[in-house]
């Protein structure tokens, strides 16, 4: 343990916590689909409310950790999905996946088209701009009233059968428990894996300082077009998934309050983490449940709680329990301080073992 | 027409107030205060408790202080501790405020739409010569241009405005040339709710009173300054004009396209000029 860690050190360390990272999440991701054998059917309601509105959460909290980008207009892409799979479920006679995937499709080109014109516009006013469309959303939403009901809402009635069920069955939550935390924890992992390639960590780069990577001689503009219309995708899928959970959609689905509460989850829960919206989102749907008795005011909950995070712990929840667990090592360690900081990897250089190893390999 | 013109003027400079407000505290401060329009409805709220009890006139004059005074607790115990962070951290800080403020107003103003009476001076209408048009409009546009020249000659001429312009382009430098930036951004985030206080109650009498009329007027005056150009004053007041007037005539002449005409403009200047009418690229 001698010198400076290098490169290659911390890249190895950190595949190290990844493989870690990738293996908690295997182990949650089956242990999830215990759930119904352990709570009761209200809770498991709740669980699947907090799992789609958490997927939403996720699209926002991941272009907001890859891109910087503060997005208050998802529920435009989730909204639109949801109104295209059930106007698709009416209209055509299509086999159901076919017609989930439409709606989706449908969801994932309105934010390409949104991508496409709001991504040329700097910084914050990005936020201000996608809070505008997405309202612009909600009034054509409001007046094509033949499609969308208003604010009565639509009940939809799809069927066929999905994933070797009839897609009615899904009404209920025990039957569609494995498809909705299973569709979470796929997109969780493909997201994770998505801002690990080269293409995620640019990304990132084109974040921390957009004209250096210009100048540096890589696009800027279409990665984050493609970033912005993946994460409308995801919220795309939310809302198909919540008209194939609840059969029902109104034009509450567009309002901005479904983005700002969304987005507030994934704060709450911590963006810099992929799991840490979805944390959230189970931390909304709780707070909701157990104020829902005393006057309802959960917004001014909500809002405070927001504030507050953002003071105290700007990574959310996550950072928290990241720090509640540090502290405990710290605790927990017999050995002095200065020997636990240390990272505990192999140096490159040849020790005589592994060089010995490596020659016995050959 | 000419009465249309009137309402157009008149939905603007309300829009005027709103957004300079909007622009000053993002000029300075770099903050989008996503809670401008929840300050504008809560302003409206309180007006109408004051004027109930007192009169207008008082509503007018004590409300946005009362605001102000909110403003300075905002800055003082809130955005000052984000200074040097990511300015989207702001962001959800202001936005955090407006679910608290939109709870409020629903737990002692209910959900119900209501209007406040205007005094009895600006009740009827005036007759202009070539049409009669509400006195209270009439008042509304004529104070919204005073307070806007108002702003724009204090931001111009004085000592403090200097400051204000100096401190919001270069925090650093200013601060050592001897400006007290913190005391300044208070006064800019104090005068920004103080504005929206304004606008709230001088909407009072014109809108109806509506736990929804400060998101709808949020997204406006949004446009308005994205339109405009982040981080200028005089861009968003063209544009604040040019939204109002737009808006009033399509009402008019294409009633069902009325409410997309914002957007639409938004889009066709964004197309054009992504940082807007009047904006600097290295604002941001």
């Amino acid at each position: 343990m001698s010198g400076t860690p290098t490169v290659a050190d911390t890249l190895r360390r950190r595949n190290r916590t990844a493989r870690w990272q990738a293996l908690a999440w295997l182990v949650l991701a089956v242990a999830g689909l215990g759930a119904p054998w352990v709570i009761s059917l209200y809770q498991l309601q709740l669980a699947q409310q907090a799992m789609v509105m958490g997927l939403l959460a996720l699209s926002i909290g991941w272009l907001l950790r890859q891109t910087g980008q503060l997005s208050f207009g998802h529920a435009a892409f989730y909204g639109i999905a949801g109104y295209a799979t059930s106007y698709v479920a009416q209209e055509a006679d299509l086999p159901i996946g076919l017609t989930l995937l439409a709606g989706i499709a449908c969801g994932t080109l309105a934010a390409f088209v949104v991508g496409l014109v709001t991504i040329r516009v700097p910084g914050i006013a990005f936020a201000m701009l996608t809070l505008a469309i997405g309202m612009l959303v909600w009034v054509a939403g409001g007046q094509l009233h033949s499609v969308t009901r208003g604010a009565d809402g639509l009940n939809v009635s799809l069927d066929g059968t999905l994933l070797g069920k009839d897609v009615v069955m899904y009404g209920n939550p025990v039957e569609a428990w494995p498809l909705v935390w299973g569709v979470l924890m796929a997109v969780v992992a493909a997201l994770w894996a998505l801002s690990r390639t080269t293409w995620g960590r640019r990304l990132a780069s084109i974040r921390d300082n957009e004209e250096r990577m210009r100048f540096s001689g890589y696009a800027t503009y279409w990665p984050r077009v493609v970033a912005f219309t993946v994460s409308g995708a995801v919220a795309g899928l939310a809302g198909t998934l919540n008209l194939v959970t609840t059969s029902f959609i109104s034009l509450s689905a567009l309002f901005w309050s479904t983005s700002g509460i969304a987005l507030i989850v994934a704060v709450i829960g911590g963006v810099r983490s992929v799991l840490g919206p979805p944390l959230g989102a189970v931390l909304f749907v709780v707070l909701q449940n157990s104020l829902a008795g005393s006057g309802n005011h959960y917004q001014a909950v909500i809002g405070v709680v927001l504030i507050v995070v953002v003071l105290v712990a700007p990574g959310g929840c996550v950072e928290l329990v990241e720090r509640a667990a540090a502290a405990a090592r710290r605790r927990l360690s017999r050995r002095p301080r200065k020997e636990a900081g240390m990272p505990v990897v192999p140096t490159p250089t040849p020790t005589p073992d592994r060089g010995g190893r490596r020659a016995a390999a050959r | 027409m000419f009465v249309q013109v009137l309402n157009g003027l008149a939905f603007g400079v309300l829009l005027l107030v709103l957004s300079s407000g909007l622009a000053l505290i993002f000029g300075l401060r770099g903050v989008v205060n996503f809670a401008h329009g929840a300050i504008y409805m809560l302003a409206a709220y309180v007006g109408l408790s004051v004027s109930d009890r007192t009169s207008f006139w008082f509503a007018l004059l004590t409300v946005p202080v009362l605001l102000a005074g909110a403003g300075l607790l905002v800055d003082r115990y809130g955005l000052r501790f984000l200074v040097g962070r990511s300015p989207l951290d702001m962001v959800l800080l202001t936005f955090g405020i407006t679910f608290v403020v939109a709870d409020v107003v629903q737990t002692f103003w209910g959900t119900q739409a209501r209007t406040i009476d205007p005094p009895a001076v600006l009740a009827g209408s005036t007759d202009l010569g070539f049409a009669t048009y509400p006195t209270y409009r009439l008042f509304v546009i004529v104070m919204g241009l005073l307070v806007c020249a108002g702003l724009m000659a204090w931001l111009r001429f004085s000592r403090t405005g200097l400051f204000v312009r100096a401190a919001g382009d270069d925090r650093v430098t200013s601060g050592a040339m001897g400006i007290n930036v913190d005391r300044v951004s208070a006064t800019v985030v104090a005068l920004g709710f103080g504005l929206a206080g304004l606008a709230g109650v001088l909407a009072g009498p014109y809108l109806t009173l509506s736990p929804a009329m400060g998101t709808e007027i949020l997204i406006t005056t949004f446009i308005v300054v994205v339109v405009g150009g982040l981080g200028s004053i005089g861009g968003p007041m063209v544009a604040a004009l040019l939204i109002g007037l737009a808006n009033s005539l399509a009402t008019v002449q294409a009633p069902t396209l009325a409410a997309y005409v914002p957007y639409l403009l938004m889009l066709v200047v964004l197309l054009l000029r992504p940082q807007g009418i009047a904006g600097r690229r290295t604002a941001l």
